[in-house]
């Protein structure tokens, strides 16, 4: 048997060309597909759970990119959706920064929460977002702009109606009459009925196009429209109404018969024409005031817009700065503090409430403190203002009742408090009662101040919250007895309002004279409501000190610490006021606050200190400085009133998220005075000493390489 | 480790012989002072956040491209990319080599920008903190654009072409998607994408004194994954 010779063993075919690209090819894909999505996995990884991982430095001097403690709680705890968008145009030097720190704030919001979206909006260059933003603004609005569109429609295809068939009547009035022979009486009244035709005819056929053009606007100005479209149907009823006197007396006119038919005529053409512009629908509606206020808001300078699906608030920038109290002379652009993200903060605290507080101002007598009428002491529409901005009811009661007026049928009344609604909180801002003063009003006062302590008990015991303002009291100096002023007692502050706070002041070596306002420089910073004011300027106006019971708890927020300071307890003398030792003391306490299990009160012995009196008083100085710049509050001469109040409503509402803490620096750097001369060498050296330098070096490196 | 720098001094000393390097620092040197002294003045903030900004924004896509589109274009043309890959370096220190070498460049461009800082705290008293920021900021943003060239300069040989296509990556990585971002329609998920996909819009934090972990990953995966696809494409040159 012979061996088999083994067979050589057979070699795979060697990859063809194309084979080996192939291979090649697909690896290369897969290498490069899965490196794409390895990198956008880790991208997407770092950025879904940046709030866990977050790793992040702020190298600025006042960190001013790191949102504080409180807000990035808020941001976490938020359960609704949120739009900033911040609608600008190119910012003017004194606010170019403080308009770069608001957008840098609202991108910080927008980073740190998936449930805040930020939008900016540049008003000249980004006119379609513009226009489409306001007229998402503007649907908002569209059911309660239902009527008014309809009363707009229906008033205009009046008018229309009315000024076609009324055709060509003044022409007809004026040839019925020429060549008559006219009375002076019948000639003046043609002419007061000519001057109403004149501007009937010059307003014919204006109102649809004037409407048309309105409603291209994306938020359509519907007040102005009613308001043309109401004089437009006003005018056509005078030129009725006129038309009527020369019908009436058109007998006596010295007119030929002839012509008096033909007056006739057009007068009950005329007639015929009023139900066109009676009972219309326009006289009655009117354009909501949240939507006239939100498009004046939008269309201002630098507003910024925070919006859920509820509700839409506008900040504008003026509220988020404020002047610093270190100001240099002549400077073109002014110290600012920025207090954005606290505003902004503040408003998306606001934006969130499931019920909105209600602050209830609660008067004795005199004018509403809210009302149109009464004197500018008295009201305190300032800081209502920034209350309702952010989002707190805020009304007014009359503790004091109606007497009525028997001749003219006017019943006695008494209108019952407001009533907050299940879970809502109310605060009562009880005004001093300055009726006490005038002996003629002193007993209506009793009674109505009888009527507002009985209701702050009830309501305190209800788990309100109370604000009560004391002033001095003629009364109490005669020993009369102020219920309110018991309630407040039991909370373990005694107001003192028979006395006057007063201080001696040194005029010169022989002279002194006495003073009863006090600015205000320091506050008391153991308290957040006055901590977050450090440094803001403040006056009292006339105050009564409080005496405090030290082991009921209360804080002293507002203390008068002056030398020769005594409290006068004959204030309704006329004789000269003079320091007196036995009621002198170092301190007074003006304002403190207590808190009785979950009732909070705050009591003040001044009675004017937020009215406008004082917070609208602005500081002429500052204003002569700034001249031209228009932010409203901006030069407040006593801007610590204002805020003192409005942080103590927060405080007594269990909203001291709300109190802006102190405002931050903005820290601004800025280039020292240059001389000309140096600045110009300056430009030079750079614009072409820089240039001029490389390109020596490229010509030396090349003549070198050339000699090479 | 010795090659990649070797190349990177080889590759940056090369610049230096070519005119375009004397083109791009006297550009960018004009370009930045006119910039400067635009905001330069008594009153005037003391701060190079806005000239970081214009030379984040206008000026490095336009400098990069031609910084980059000789790197390996140039090689290609040559035919000495064949002597480079036989030599006993690999593709990826080759790549990194000369990514380098572009970056050291950049830094020695970016030095107009101490003038200007040096005016500053002379006659100011500027934040160190965003001038730190904002320069770090600076080189990863540049670092992310001369990837994206180093990869475009792989892919061809004629070099304005490569010029042209990193111009236009570095492009949609800016204007196209802040366009897309700011626009009106789009649900917001695609518009935060988009946010975040915008170069731009990760340097301003740098430029404003912040630094944030998701931007430096951003830039760095952005420098990972493009001279990874670059170092492919070379090695790609191999069994084409």
């Amino acid at each position: 048997m012979t061996e088999e010779t083994p067979k050589p063993e057979s070699k795979p075919a060697a990859d063809t060309q194309s084979t080996r690209r192939l291979k090649y090819g697909v690896n290369v894909i897969i290498a490069v597909t899965v490196a794409v999505t390895l990198t956008a996995l880790l991208n997407y990884m770092v950025y879904e759970n940046r709030d866990d991982i977050r790793v992040s430095w702020d190298l600025t001097a006042t960190r001013r990119y790191s949102l504080s403690e409180q807000t990035e709680q808020l941001l976490d705890n938020l359960d609704k959706k949120v739009r900033i968008v911040t609608v600008f145009e190119d910012p003017i030097d004194q606010i170019k920064e403080s308009w770069q720190n608001t957008i840098d704030v609202a991108d910080l919001y927008g980073r740190f929460s998936d449930k805040v979206t930020v939008e900016h909006i540049e008003r000249v260059r980004q006119v379609t977002q513009y226009d489409l933003f306001r007229a998402e603004l503007h649907d908002r609005f569209e059911d309660e702009l239902k009527p008014v569109n309809a009363a707009i429609d229906q008033t205009v295809a009046n008018l229309e109606k009315y000024d076609e068939q009324s055709g060509d009547l003044f022409t007809a009035l004026v040839e019925a009459l020429t060549e008559e022979k006219i009375s002076r009486e019948y000639a003046e009244q043609i002419g007061a009925v000519t001057l109403e035709f004149r501007r009937y005819d010059s307003n014919k056929g204006s109102q649809r196009k004037m409407v048309e053009t309105q409603r291209e606007e994306p938020m359509p100005f519907y007040s102005g429209m009613i308001r043309d479209l109401q004089q437009d149907v006003a005018i056509r009823r005078r030129v009725a109404m006129m038309s009527q006197y020369l019908k009436a007396e058109s007998a006596d006119s010295g007119i030929s018969v002839k012509a008096q038919e033909k007056v006739l005529r057009i007068v009950e053409s005329m007639e015929k024409l009023v139900p066109l512009v009676s009972d219309l629908a326009i006289a009655e509606v009117s354009s909501p005031e949240e939507y006239e206020q939100l498009r004046r808001d939008v269309e201002s300078r630098y507003p910024v817009v925070l919006l859920t699906d509820e509700v839409i608030r506008v900040v504008q920038l003026e509220e988020m700065i404020r002047l610093s109290e270190q100001q240099e002379e002549g400077a073109e652009v002014p110290n600012l503090e920025f207090l954005g993200e606290e505003i902004l903060t503040g408003t998306l605290v606001s934006m969130t409430f499931d019920k909105s507080p209600m602050v209830v101002f609660v008067f004795s007598g005199g004018s509403d403190p809210l009302g149109p009428s009464g004197s500018w002491e008295m009201r305190y529409f300032q800081v209502t203002e920034r209350l309702r901005n952010m989002n707190f009811d805020v009304q007014s009661w009359s503790a004091a009742p109606q007497m009525g007026n028997p001749q003219m049928g006017i019943p006695p009344r008494n209108d019952p408090p407001p009533v907050p609604e299940t879970g809502q909180k109310a605060i009562w801002v009880l005004l001093p009662d300055f009726s006490s003063s005038d002996p003629n009003r002193a007993q209506m006062g009793n009674i109505a101040r009888e009527r507002a302590a009985k209701h702050l008990e009830s309501r305190l015991k209800s788990g309100d919250s109370a604000l009560v303002m004391f002033s001095i009291s003629p009364q109490a100096s005669r020993g009369g007895i102020d219920p309110v002023r018991e309630i407040v007692t039991d909370y373990g502050i005694t107001p003192q309002t028979d006395r006057l706070i007063m201080q001696e002041v040194q005029i010169n070596e022989e002279q002194t004279t006495v003073r009863t306002n006090f600015p205000i420089n320091q506050w008391n910073i153991d308290s957040p409501i006055t901590k977050a004011i450090r440094g803001l300027r403040g006056i009292l106006a006339e105050s009564s000190p409080l005496v405090i019971d030290d082991e009921a708890g209360v804080t002293p927020l507002l203390s008068l610490k002056e030398p020769r300071l005594w409290s006068l307890t004959d204030f309704t003398s006329s004789d000269e006021k003079t320091y007196d030792k036995e009621t002198a003391e170092e301190e007074f306490v003006i304002a403190a606050a207590a808190e009785k299990g979950d009732v909070r009160m705050i009591v003040m012995g001044n009675p004017v200190f937020a009215s406008d009196r004082i917070t609208t008083n602005a500081s002429r100085g500052l204003e002569r400085q700034y001249n031209g710049l228009t932010f409203r509050g901006y030069a407040a001469a006593y801007p610590g009133n204002s805020e003192f109040f409005v942080n103590s409503v927060y405080w007594l509402a269990d909203l001291e998220q709300l109190i802006a803490s102190s405002a931050r620096a903005q820290d601004s750097r800025r280039i020292d005075s240059i001389e000309d001369g140096t600045l110009s060498g300056l430009r030079w050296a750079a614009w072409v000493g820089m240039p001029a330098v490389v390109l020596v070096m490229g010509m030396t490196v090349w003549f070198i390489r050339r000699r090479g | 480790m010795n090659q990649t720098f070797t190349i990177a001094r080889r590759e940056l000393i090369s610049m230096f012989c070519g005119p375009i390097a004397y083109v791009v620092l006297a550009v960018f040197a004009l370009g930045t002072s006119l910039v400067f002294f635009y905001t330069f003045g008594p009153g005037q903030e003391a701060e190079i956040r806005g000239l970081l900004g214009f030379v984040g924004r206008f000026l490095l896509p336009f400098i990069v491209p031609a910084v980059t589109m000789r790197l390996v274009s140039e090689e290609i043309q040559n035919n000495s990319i064949e002597l480079l890959m036989t030599s006993p370096v690999t593709d990826a220190q080759v790549i990194m080599g000369k990514f380098l070498g572009a970056l050291a460049f950049l830094a020695v461009t970016f030095t107009p920008l101490l003038f200007f800082v040096a005016l500053l705290e002379a006659f100011g008293d500027p934040e160190r903190g965003p001038i730190f920021t904002g320069i770090l900021g600076l080189f990863l943003i540049s670092g992310f654009y001369l990837a994206i060239g180093t990869f475009c300069s792989t892919l061809t040989q004629v070099q304005i072409v490569s010029f042209i296509v990193t111009l236009a990556i570095i492009l949609t990585f800016t204007m196209f998607v802040d366009s897309i971002s700011s626009q009106a329609w789009g649900t917001p998920e695609f518009k935060k994408v988009m946010f975040y996909l915008s170069a731009n819009r990760q340097f301003d934090d740098f430029g404003m004194g912040r630094i944030d972990l998701t931007n430096i990953l951003y830039f760095a995966s952005g420098i990972g994954l493009f001279l990874f696809l670059a170092t492919v494409m070379l090695q790609s040159r191999r069994w084409r």
